[in-house]
């Protein structure tokens, strides 16, 4: 090509030329592509930098963003509780006729993991045009009451929040009607007192070694076989290192914060032994080991215990939505 | 007055005359001579500048003169340049085609150009002209056009005549000093050969001599192609210092001598003549033998010639040399001085006369304007030259398509 082709020898260098217009010219010229050669070429490599921008932006628009192959014609969204595809797909911020290249899938799935009732989503783009959406849910299992200053008027109000089995906070409102398939029993979960309002901070788990205890009780409970016998209804927690636990019979019974079954074992012994004598536990303290101190009610005084519904097993994925 | 972009000027500062030759080129590419401008040289000496100011005034003469005849503006000039400090040599460059078909490409001709004209240049030195010979490929000797041949190894000879820099610009500045542009240097010798040599007689080979006042310039063509080429600081100004010194004469009068009486051969009927020459006021001065005057005048014109023939005899071009000798420049005036040349040479000598130049009929005939004429038609050769270069587009789209073709 010869444009750029280095001179090697030294004496094409001789710079040293007569004022004559046959010598000046190629000269003058030489000088003038010197200076205008690289800036013609930074004005041509900016002008084609800035044509590549401006065209493939272009071409991007139209081949890409614009293009109906890569539109998002299927959207699958799949659960395993009880929310409903819309509300997960308004949640998500996508929507059919999207173009699946632009989704910014880390942001599709922080925001659905922004809201308290999700407690895991994962995004997938499938091309050309399937998005699929898969969330699984915080399920509540007992409810919180803290008695809440009221800001203008004084005085305290009773505040209600949700807890999963971790001790993630959340609120009633999440679970308003409409916003899901099917309400949660509020009624029949576990109430927990004796709870700081200022621990409880929606979307957080909460940090109280008591909360986790409760829990965990609760859980150990389900599975005892004082389930069918009595109605777990409240667990207080103001005291320290102790649970106290109230059931729909009358009974209060006071736990340790570990190794429930054990006590739970006893509580039974201690009920069976109520049954053969005609009594029922009116309190117990099982956070000590010997010499359990009882206190024994009437049998024939104590309300019956209400029909239990067998435990479901773990809902699997349901509300599969293919759109 | 009117100023037409086809006008080129010569201009040759000669130690006798300055002379500007003002030609339009013909469609034909011929030059017509429109204009001519003399003055009296008084400021160089032996072809080189001794006096810039007064060189200056002499050239603004022969440039107002040849304006004024010719009747246009003058704007720039192909300066003439001669002196003992021009020197020639022959070089030969070597490339070696790259190309995997071997295709002797237009880059590869400009590639053994550019080697042949980089030369070991003594100090000071300048290129004046490099004037291309014959191309040889692989051994293939006089090859006039390579480019599409199939070789590995391409040479050219390449015939440099190079001066000395600072000697050079002092011609340029002067006349830079009267607000002209010089469109390019040429070598006297040369411009002679482009005003007397045709065609044929540069193919057989032929060989012009410059008689000029204060140097001597000569060229040696053979094949069409400049062959070898020199300067003698030596022309007609020695003759009468000769005379001067030898019939102790005063300059003048030796001139005046040179003129009326001098002969460049011996002729029998000078044995033994006497002429009286007078004063300026008429009464008699001196008496000078003639047969004095034809053995100095002779002496010096032989050495002139023996120094050419040796130097083409070195050159080894003297046997090129078949068209003969043309002799130009005042030192021509000399009566004999053909005889003298063809006794020296055993060659065909004639004065030279000017070919392929149309127009002012007595400039065309004197063998003192050849140079001059030369110059303009060097300026012809060059308006055509560059008229025939390639617009900005057409190169732009030949670089184009020669990339693609190599793509």
């Amino acid at each position: 090509m010869g444009w750029f082709k280095a001179k090697k020898n030294r004496r094409f260098q001789r710079e040293e030329i007569l004022d004559v217009r046959v010598e000046t010219k190629p000269a003058r010229r030489k000088r003038w592509r010197m200076i205008f050669g690289p800036l013609g070429a930074a004005v041509l490599t900016v002008a084609l930098g800035y044509g590549l921008w401006v065209g493939g932006g272009e071409a991007y628009q139209k081949f890409v963003l614009r293009n109906d192959a890569l539109a998002i014609r299927n959207l699958q969204i799949q659960t395993d509780g009880i929310l409903t595809a819309s509300q997960i797909r308004q949640w998500a911020g996508v929507k059919e006729g999207d173009c699946s290249l632009e989704l910014d899938l880390g942001r599709i799935k922080r925001n659905l993991e922004l809201a308290p009732v999700v407690r895991e989503a994962s995004v997938e783009r499938i091309l050309p045009a399937t998005l699929q959406l898969r969330v699984r849910e915080r399920r509540p299992v007992a409810r919180a009451h803290v008695l809440a200053p009221l800001p203008d008027e004084g005085g305290f109000t009773l505040s209600v929040y949700l807890l999963d089995a971790e001790g993630y906070v959340m609120l009633p409102q999440d679970f308003q009607p409409g916003s899901v398939v099917a309400q949660p029993d509020l009624e029949s979960m576990l109430i927990i007192t004796g709870l700081k309002n200022a621990d409880l901070r929606p979307g957080h788990p909460v940090a109280s070694k008591q909360v986790f205890a409760a829990l965990r009780l609760m859980e150990a409970f389900e599975g005892s076989a004082m389930y069918p016998l009595v109605d777990l209804e409240r667990v207080d927690i103001s005291t320290p290192e102790v649970l106290r636990a109230f059931t729909g019979q009358g009974a209060q019974i006071t736990l340790g914060l570990d190794r429930f079954d054990p006590q739970l074992l006893r509580w039974q012994s201690i009920h069976q032994f109520g049954l053969t004598v005609g009594k029922s536990i009116a309190s117990v303290d099982l956070s000590i080991t010997n010499n359990l101190p009882v206190l024994w009610s009437e049998a024939g005084l104590v309300p019956p215990v209400k029909s239990k519904t067998p435990k479901n097993p773990k809902p699997g994925r349901n509300n599969v939505q293919r759109g | 007055m009117f100023s037409a972009d086809n006008i080129v000027v010569g201009l040759e500062t000669g130690t006798a005359k300055i002379c500007a030759i003002v030609g339009e080129v013909l469609e034909d590419d011929n030059v017509n001579i429109i204009g001519i401008g003399q003055a009296r040289s008084r400021a160089v000496r032996k072809g080189e500048v001794v006096d810039a100011a007064t060189l200056g005034e002499d050239l603004r003469n022969a440039i107002v003169e040849a304006e004024q005849m010719a009747d246009v503006e003058v704007r720039s000039v192909f300066l003439g340049v001669t002196g003992n400090h021009i020197q020639c040599i022959n070089n030969r460059g070597l490339h070696t085609v790259i190309s995997p078909d071997r295709v002797v490409t237009r880059e590869d001709v400009q590639d053994v150009v550019k080697n042949a004209k980089a030369i070991n240049l003594p100090p000071g030195g300048h290129v004046v002209h490099a004037v291309r010979q014959h191309y040889t490929v692989d051994n293939q000797r006089d090859i006039e056009n390579p480019e599409g041949m199939t070789g590995g190894r391409l040479e050219v000879d390449m015939h440099v005549i190079h001066g000395q820099i600072t000697r050079l610009e002092n011609p340029i500045r002067a006349v830079r000093g009267l607000q002209l542009v010089v469109d390019a240097l040429v070598f006297n010798g040369l411009a002679s050969t482009l005003a007397l040599l045709s065609h044929e007689q540069k193919q057989l080979g032929a060989l012009v001599i410059d008689l000029g006042a204060g140097a001597t310039e000569y060229v040696v063509c053979a094949n069409g192609i400049v062959k070898h080429s020199g300067v003698l600081a030596v022309g007609g100004d020695h003759v009468t210092n000769d005379l001067a010194v030898g019939l102790k004469l005063p300059l003048p009068l030796a001139e005046e001598l040179k003129k009326r009486k001098g002969r460049a051969m011996m002729d029998e009927a000078m044995a033994g003549q006497s002429i009286s020459l007078t004063s300026e006021l008429g009464l008699p001065e001196k008496l000078v033998n003639l047969e004095h005057l034809g053995l100095i005048m002779t002496a010096r014109l032989e050495e002139i010639f023996e120094l050419i023939l040796e130097d083409v005899a070195q050159a080894g071009v003297l046997e090129d040399i078949t068209a003969g000798v043309f002799l130009c420049g005042g030192g021509v005036r000399i009566p004999d001085i053909v005889p003298l040349a063809k006794h020296f040479f055993q060659l065909p000598v004639c004065v030279g006369r000017v070919n392929g130049v149309s127009g002012i009929p007595s400039s065309l005939d004197q063998p003192e304007f050849a140079t001059a004429i030369g110059l303009a038609r060097y300026g012809a050769l060059q308006w055509k030259q560059q008229r025939c270069q390639k617009t900005f587009g057409q190169g732009l789209r030949s670089r184009l398509s020669q990339i693609f073709k190599r793509v």
